[in-house]
C-alpha cells in the first residue's frame, strides 16, 4: 500500500455529543493513490459525512484517517487549513461559489490563499477556466452562469491548486440530466488527466458506473465494497 | 502564507463590493474626525489670534514696575508662631498677617527707589523693548509770545500741569497725537501738549491748535524742597542706622544739621543733596531755609495729543498699573533728566517695561522681580484667557470622541451584520484553506481601511471647511474687535492629523475585532448550509 492514497481505520462520527446518533459506525475502507472509487448510498446514509471528514472540513469522533500522508485525526486546525488548501479539492452539489467574485477571481481564490502572485494565478485559472470550457465567461458573476457552467467554475476551482486528492459530493445533485451528464464527462476527462485519487459521493448509481470502476456502498454509517451482483 | 498584500487588496475589494454600506460607515467616521480635526486646528489658531490681538495691544505687553521696599526671605519661626487655639485656616491667615507685619518691619535700607542703574540693567534684558520710568513733574506753562503781542494782549495766562516722558516708539503715544506729529527721535527741546492743557492756555478752536504748533512753550519748575523729613533721612545716613532716641542721646538734632552743613563737603552725600542743603542754608548756618530758584526751561510745540485710554483693548487692562500721564510730554530721555535734575535721591518711584511680545511677558517678569522689585502686568488675564480656549476645547474634543465612539460602535454593528450576511463567504473561503488568523486579519484590515479613508476624508473636508469658515469668522471678529486678524484662525499643523489618523484607525480596527473573531470561529460546513 502506499502512502499517498486514502486510509481509514474505524471511522465513528456522532453528533449531539456521546449520545448522539452515529452518522458514521466504524468505516474501515483503503483507497490507493490514482485510484477513482464512488460511494453510493442512500440518502441521509453517512456519504456527505464521509467526504467531509476526508475533505479536512470536519474531524471523526474516533478512529484514524490518514491521506496522502497526513494523519487528518491528530492535526491542528492550521495544518487542516494547509491541508485543504494544497492536498484536496472538493466539488459540492451547492457549487459553493462566492457571489460577489467572477468566475475567474473565484478560481483564483486558492491561488490567493496559497501566496501565489498576481500573474501566475490569472494565468492558472484562466487556464483552468479554459479547461472546464468556460474561457468565454470568465469575467461573468455566478448569478449570471447557468447551473452547469457555475459547477465548471467550482471544478476548476477544486483542480486549479493541483490536489493529490478530489472529493465530489453529489457533483451533478442541482442539474439536469443532460448538464449532468457534461458534467460528468468533464470530471471523466480531467480525473484521466490528473492522477489524483478522486472521491465521487453520489447517490445515482449510473453516474457512478461511468466515472469509477470500483464502488463502496454506505449503509446505515458502515461501508461495504460492492460485488457485481449487487447493482444488477 | 497568503501575502499580507492579498489580504489588502480582497478587504478593499469587499468594501467596494458594498458601496452603501461602506459610504455610511465612512460617513460617521468623517463626523467624527472632522470635528476632532477642527477643534485641535481652531485651537491653536485662536490662541494665536489672540496673541496677535493681544501683542498689537501695547497695555498688554507691558509691565509696571514698582520698587519692593518689603524684607525679603521668610521671618524666623519665632515671629510666626501662633500658640493659641484656633481652627487651622485661621491660623493660617493669621501667620500670613504675621509675615506680611515682619516683612513691612523689616524693610531694607536702600532699596527704596529704582537707580537710573537699575533702569539701565532693566532695559539690557532680552525681549524688553523699552524702560520709561514714571515721571511726573509739577510745572507751571506759558506760551512765548513775540515782544508785540505780547504788548497787546498783555499778560499771557499760566497752567499749572505735569511734565512727563514717553517712549518714542510706542504706539501708543503716537495714536494719540492729533494735530502736529509725534516726537521726532532728535527731540531733546520738543513737547507735545495734551489738548486739554491748550484749551486752558485759550488755544480752543481747532484752528486755534493748529496755530500752536511750532510755537515755544515755556517750563517752569521748582528744584523739590528737601522737606524736614528728607533732610532726617540724609542725617541717619550720614550718622549711622541711629533711632530718634539714640541719636538725642549723642547730640541734639540741631547740633547734628549744623554739624553736617559746616563739614558738608567731607559727607557722603550725593552732589544733588549737598547742592539742595547748600541752597536752603546758604550761609552755612542754620536758619529759615532759602527760596529756591525756579528752573526754566523752552521747548517748541511739536504736536497736541488726547487722553490715550480709548483704545479699545487697552481698555481691557485698565485694570493693570498704567503711569500717570502729565500733559507736557517730552521724550523719556529729556523727562528722567529734568527728574533727576529736582530729586534728591536719584532715583524714581516707577518704571514702565515695554516687552517684544506677550508671550514673553512671563519671562520678563520673572527676570524684573529678580532684581527686587514689584510688577503689574496683564500677565494673569493672558493667561486665564489661554486657560479658558484650552478649557472650552477639551469640551469640544469629548463631543469629538462621542461621535467617533458612536460611529464605532454603528461600524461594529455593520460588521457584526455584514458577518452574518458573509457567513457562507467565510465558509467557502475556509473549505479552500483559509486558516483561521486569515479571516480575523481581513476583517481588521477591512476597519483599518475604514478608519484611514475615513480620516483622510475627514482632512480634506476640514481643510476645505477652515478656508470658508475662516473667512467668515474673520469677518465677524474684526467687525467686533475693531482689528485686523493676521494669522489664520484654523491651524493645521502636521501632528494633530497623525494623530486623527491614528486615532480613527485605532477605533475601526477595535471595532471589527469582535466581527472578526466571529468570522474566524465559523464552521465551514455549518457556514456553507446557509447558502
Ligand atoms: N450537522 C449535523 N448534525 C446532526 N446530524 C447530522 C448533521 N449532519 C448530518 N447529520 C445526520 O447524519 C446522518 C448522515 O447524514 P449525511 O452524511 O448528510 O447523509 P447523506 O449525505 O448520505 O445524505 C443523517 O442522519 C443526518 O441527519
Ligand atoms: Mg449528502
Amino acid at each position: 500500500m502506499t502512502g499517498c492514497g486514502i486510509q481509514a481505520e474505524a471511522l465513528y462520527k456522532s453528533y449531539g455529543g456521546a449520545g448522539g446518533v452515529a452518522a458514521l459506525a466504524g468505516v474501515n475502507c483503503v483507497i490507493e493513490t490514482g485510484q477513482r472509487v464512488a460511494v453510493i448510498g442512500k440518502s441521509g446514509s453517512g456519504k456527505s459525512t464521509l467526504l467531509n471528514l476526508f475533505a479536512g472540513l470536519d474531524r471523526p469522533t474516533s478512529g484514524q484517517l490518514t491521506i496522502a500522508g497526513r494523519e487528518l485525526h491528530s492535526l491542528s486546525s492550521k495544518e487542516m487549513a494547509r491541508y485543504r488548501l494544497d492536498t484536496v479539492g472538493v466539488v459540492f452539489q451547492a457549487f459553493q461559489l462566492i457571489p460577489q467574485r467572477t468566475a475567474l477571481q473565484n478560481v483564483e481564490v486558492p491561488l490567493i490563499l496559497a501566496g501565489k502572485d498576481r500573474q501566475t494565478r490569472l494565468q492558472q485559472a484562466t487556464q483552468w477556466l479554459d479547461k472546464v470550457g468556460l474561457s468565454h465567461r470568465i469575467h461573468h458573476h455566478p448569478y449570471e452562469l447557468s447551473g452547469g457552467e457555475q459547477q465548471r467554475v467550482a471544478i476548476a476551482r477544486a483542480l486549479v491548486n493541483q490536489p493529490k486528492v478530489v472529493l465530489a459530493d453529489e457533483p451533478t445533485g442541482n442539474l439536469d440530466t443532460t448538464t449532468a451528464s457534461d458534467i460528468v464527462q468533464l470530471l471523466t476527462e480531467l480525473c484521466n488527466q490528473t492522477q489524483a485519487t478522486f472521491l465521487l459521493v453520489t447517490h445515482d448509481v449510473d453516474i457512478a458506473d461511468r466515472l469509477c470502476k470500483r464502488k463502496l456502498i454506505m449503509r446505515d454509517g458502515r461501508l461495504t465494497e460492492a460485488d457485481d451482483d449487487s447493482h444488477a | 502564507m497568503i501575502r499580507t498584500r492579498d489580504i489588502w487588496s480582497m478587504a478593499a475589494h469587499n468594501l467596494w463590493q458594498r458601496k452603501l454600506r461602506t459610504l455610511l460607515n465612512l460617513l460617521g467616521i468623517v463626523v467624527g474626525c472632522v470635528v476632532l480635526l477642527m477643534t485641535a486646528a481652531g485651537v491653536s489658531g485662536v490662541k494665536n489670534a489672540i496673541r496677535i490681538l493681544f501683542d498689537s495691544a501695547e497695555a498688554a505687553r507691558q509691565i509696571g514696575v514698582l520698587p519692593d521696599r518689603n524684607a525679603k526671605g521668610d521671618p524666623p519661626k519665632d515671629v510666626t508662631e501662633v500658640t493659641a487655639e484656633m481652627s487651622e485656616e485661621r491660623r493660617e491667615r493669621i501667620v500670613f498677617q504675621l509675615e506680611q507685619k515682619w516683612r513691612a518691619e523689616n524693610r531694607q535700607p536702600g532699596a527704596w527707589e529704582i537707580t537710573p542703574q537699575q533702569i539701565k540693567e532693566l532695559s539690557a534684558l532680552p525681549h524688553v523693548l523699552s524702560v520709561v520710568p514714571g515721571v511726573n513733574v509739577p510745572c507751571v506753562v506759558s506760551i512765548g509770545l513775540e515782544e508785540e503781542a505780547s504788548a497787546e494782549q498783555g499778560e499771557t495766562p499760566k497752567v499749572s500741569n505735569g511734565i512727563t516722558g514717553i517712549d518714542l516708539g510706542s504706539s501708543l503715544s503716537a495714536g494719540r497725537v492729533i494735530a502736529g506729529d509725534m516726537l521726532g527721535s532728535d527731540s531733546s527741546n520738543e513737547v507735545l501738549l495734551h489738548e486739554f492743557v491748550a484749551y486752558q492756555l485759550g488755544y480752543q478752536s481747532d484752528p486755534q491748535l493748529k496755530q500752536l504748533l511750532g510755537k515755544q512753550l515755556h517750563v517752569e519748575y521748582q528744584p523739590r524742597r528737601g522737606s524736614l523729613a528728607n533732610i532726617f533721612n540724609m542725617l541717619v545716613e550720614e550718622w549711622g542706622q541711629l533711632s530718634v532716641q539714640e541719636l538725642g542721646q549723642q547730640m541734639s538734632f540741631m547740633d547734628a544739621l549744623h554739624q553736617l552743613i559746616n563739614e558738608l563737603d567731607s559727607t557722603s552725600l550725593t552732589s544733588n543733596q549737598k547742592q539742595l542743603l547748600r541752597q536752603l542754608f546758604p550761609k552755612g548756618e542754620l536758619g529759615t531755609p532759602a527760596q529756591l530758584q525756579p528752573i526754566q526751561r523752552s521747548f517748541r510745540i511739536r504736536g497736541i495729543v488726547r487722553d490715550g485710554n480709548d483704545d479699545s483693548l487697552a481698555r481691557l487692562f485698565r485694570g493693570h498699573y498704567q503711569g500717570g500721564y502729565g500733559g507736557i510730554i517730552v521724550s523719556s530721555d529729556v523727562a528722567s533728566e529734568i527728574h533727576l535734575q529736582i530729586s534728591e535721591n536719584q532715583s524714581f518711584h516707577e518704571a514702565v517695561v515695554t516687552v517684544d511680545s506677550t508671550s514673553n511677558l512671563a519671562r520678563v517678569i520673572e527676570q524684573v522681580e529678580a532684581s527686587g522689585t514689584r510688577t503689574f502686568s496683564a500677565l494673569r488675564i493672558l493667561e486665564n484667557m489661554d486657560r479658558h480656549v484650552d478649557e472650552s476645547a477639551w469640551i469640544v474634543l469629548g463631543i469629538a470622541a462621542a461621535i467617533l465612539f458612536t460611529a464605532s460602535i454603528g461600524i461594529s454593528n455593520t460588521l457584526l451584520v455584514s458577518v452574518l450576511e458573509r457567513t457562507p463567504e467565510f465558509g467557502i473561503l475556509k473549505s479552500v484553506g483559509a486558516t483561521n488568523s486569515m479571516l480575523l486579519r481581513l476583517m481588521v484590515c477591512e476597519g483599518a481601511i475604514l478608519g484611514l479613508l475615513g480620516a483622510v476624508i475627514a482632512i480634506v473636508t476640514s481643510l476645505a471647511a477652515a478656508w470658508i469658515g475662516h473667512g467668515m469668522i474673520r469677518q465677524y471678529v474684526e467687525s467686533r474687535l475693531n482689528t485686523d486678524i493676521a494669522s489664520t484662525l484654523f491651524q493645521f499643523s502636521m501632528w494633530p492629523m497623525l494623530a486623527v489618523i491614528c486615532v480613527s484607525v485605532f477605533v475601526c480596527v477595535l471595532a471589527s475585532i469582535l466581527p472578526a473573531w466571529r468570522a474566524s470561529r465559523l464552521d465551514p460546513i455549518v457556514a456553507m448550509r446557509r447558502t
